[in-house]
């Protein structure tokens, strides 16, 4: 289907996602709805890491920008073999536009490069927030929460040797070992991002 | 997700990995590594473990002096990726207090009930911290319905406004444990008695902790409600109070005796939800002899005076 078929007389910067191309999308993702909802979720989630590892001021916006773009190829009938190489190189397409417009920015205000302006953390960006952690923290049932807990406090031991004798403990290897405590730190991130959320609302 | 034992050998190299994010991998590389991160979730997830490793590295000074350099310009200058240091700073130190918490009052688990039974070694070394997980007779249920519906109106008339004003120190018994360690969080670590040259009594050997995990009252035999055994060496004791429902911005708790006597109370709590939504109270035990107790949870909404939601039983034995 074209797109001035659902659309006509559009530019392509215009256009707005329509129902019917997020379906097209989530069914080029999985035939089935609820696992295409889970790709697209996983995938938004990965762009949106991309996107601020590319130094993004609003990661959120250029994530859809990018579904925008990959759905509008959809309605127009372009056949797409490999969703994710094709989300990576629309993303890619974004990124360079990004730079383009940083570079244009810059030029038009005749001005140098502001200096990198470094936070450092200190201790008062965490002691607020510390309720959230420990609260999180202890949502984890017991396992994980001993893991993580012997995982990142600190030892006397050296920190490498601390997790190759948990590892052992475990009887699992170093590295599977790592990937444990990144799952369950990503799942304590989120909850705390969510316990900070609330935190800021109130 | 994959299971990642056994695919170890796949670990992409470390060291372009960080090069990625340090942003300075050439850009058709850069690219190649992009497209892999969106298709791959066992890639994507690998990186993502190494950033969370650098930041840790970082906060840690195990980094080099060139890539301290490099993580400051490529971390310290965006604000998103500014908030994941923060985050796993705060990690770290929760890890810590957790740790210092398990060391003091080890050999007793600061946990929860399901999880004191999950534990590796026998119950039978726990007894006296476990708690039997019964609800109320009939019987019971109506005095304490009775009591609850009193409790309700002394709450609204002494309480409405000191719960949502005042500070967690002034409304929580609970001695303050400095910025660090918020005293309306579910507690990790045990207060650290009052510095000074006075001779502290050596406190009597044993677990410090104790744990009761409390479902709203059920209609059970009396003969078997929630009992909780403290052992001389308690110093606090843990109370979980889980709640069908999550729909407030606070809330506050209130433990009195079943005669209505006020023992602790607390208000500005929030509720944990990644399991089942509830509330964790660490109270000092000194404030619980035997005796049986009630605990009325209210919720607390900006616009409104709290509502009492729901009410728990327990009754404590001291040993």
């Amino acid at each position: 289907m074209a797109l001035n078929e659902t659309q006509p007389g559009i530019k392509k910067k215009d256009w707005q996602l329509t129902q019917q191309g997020f379906d097209q999308l989530l069914n080029v993702l999985d035939p089935d709805r609820e696992r295409a909802a889970g790709q697209y979720e996983g995938l938004r989630n990965r762009l949106l890491r991309l996107f601020e590892w590319r130094g993004s001021p609003t990661p959120e916006e250029h994530a859809d920008e990018v579904f925008n773009r990959v759905a509008r190829k959809i309605v127009e009938g372009v056949e797409i073999r490999d969703i994710n190489h094709f989300v990576g190189g629309v993303a890619r397409r974004l990124f360079l536009e990004m730079l383009e417009q940083r570079e244009r920015q810059q030029k038009a205000l005749d001005q140098l490069p502001e200096p990198i302006a470094m936070v450092d953390v200190t201790a008062a960006d965490i002691d607020p927030r510390l309720d959230c952690f420990l609260a999180c923290l202890n949502e984890l049932p017991l396992p994980q929460r001993r893991l993580i807990v012997d995982y990142y406090s600190d030892s006397e031991r050296k920190r490498i040797e601390q997790r190759k004798l948990l590892a052992a403990q475990l009887q699992i290897p170093v590295n599977a070992l790592r990937i444990r405590a990144h799952r369950l730190r990503s799942q304590l991130d989120k909850c705390i991002n969510a316990c900070l959320k609330d935190d800021a609302r109130r | 997700m994959g299971v990642w034992q056994g695919v170890t050998e796949q670990f992409y190299n470390e060291e372009k990995l960080r090069s990625f994010l340090f942003g300075e991998m050439p850009e058709a590389e850069r690219a190649a590594i992009e497209v892999r991160f969106l298709a791959n979730e066992d890639f994507s997830e690998q990186i993502q473990m190494v950033e969370g490793e650098l930041i840790e590295a970082y906060l840690r000074g195990e980094l080099s002096p060139t890539d301290h350099k490099r993580f400051a310009a490529a971390f310290l200058t965006n604000p998103r990726r500014l908030e994941r240091v923060v985050v796993m700073k705060g990690v770290l130190a929760a890890a810590n207090a957790a740790a210092a918490a398990k060391v003091e009052s080890s050999p007793s688990r600061w946990t929860n009930l399901p999880a004191l039974f999950r534990l590796e070694r026998g119950l039978t070394s726990y007894a006296a911290a476990a708690v039997i997980l019964v609800a109320l007779s009939f019987g019971g249920w109506l005095l304490f319905k009775k009591l609850g519906e009193r409790q309700n109106a002394q709450l609204a008339q002494q309480n409405g406004n000191a719960i949502q004003t005042a500070s967690p120190a002034a409304v929580s018994p609970l001695p303050s444990t400095g910025n660090s360690q918020p005293s309306q969080t579910p507690l990790l670590a045990e207060t650290p008695a009052a510095p000074g040259p006075t001779p502290v009594p050596k406190p009597p050997a044993g677990p410090t902790l104790a744990s009761i995990m409390l479902r709203p009252a059920l209609v059970r035999d009396p003969a078997a409600a929630n009992k909780l055994t403290i052992a001389p060496s308690v110093t606090q004791v843990r109370v979980q109070l889980n709640l069908e429902r999550n729909d407030y911005s606070s809330y506050a708790v209130r433990i009195t005796t079943v005669d209505g006597h006020l023992v602790w109370q607390a208000g500005s709590m929030r509720a944990g939800t990644l399991n089942r939504p509830s509330i964790t109270v660490a109270v000092p035990a000194r404030l619980l002899p035997t005796d049986d107790y009630l605990v009325e949870v209210s919720g607390v909404n900006a616009a409104g005076p709290p509502e009492s939601l729901a009410n728990y039983f327990f009754s404590v034995t001291r040993k």
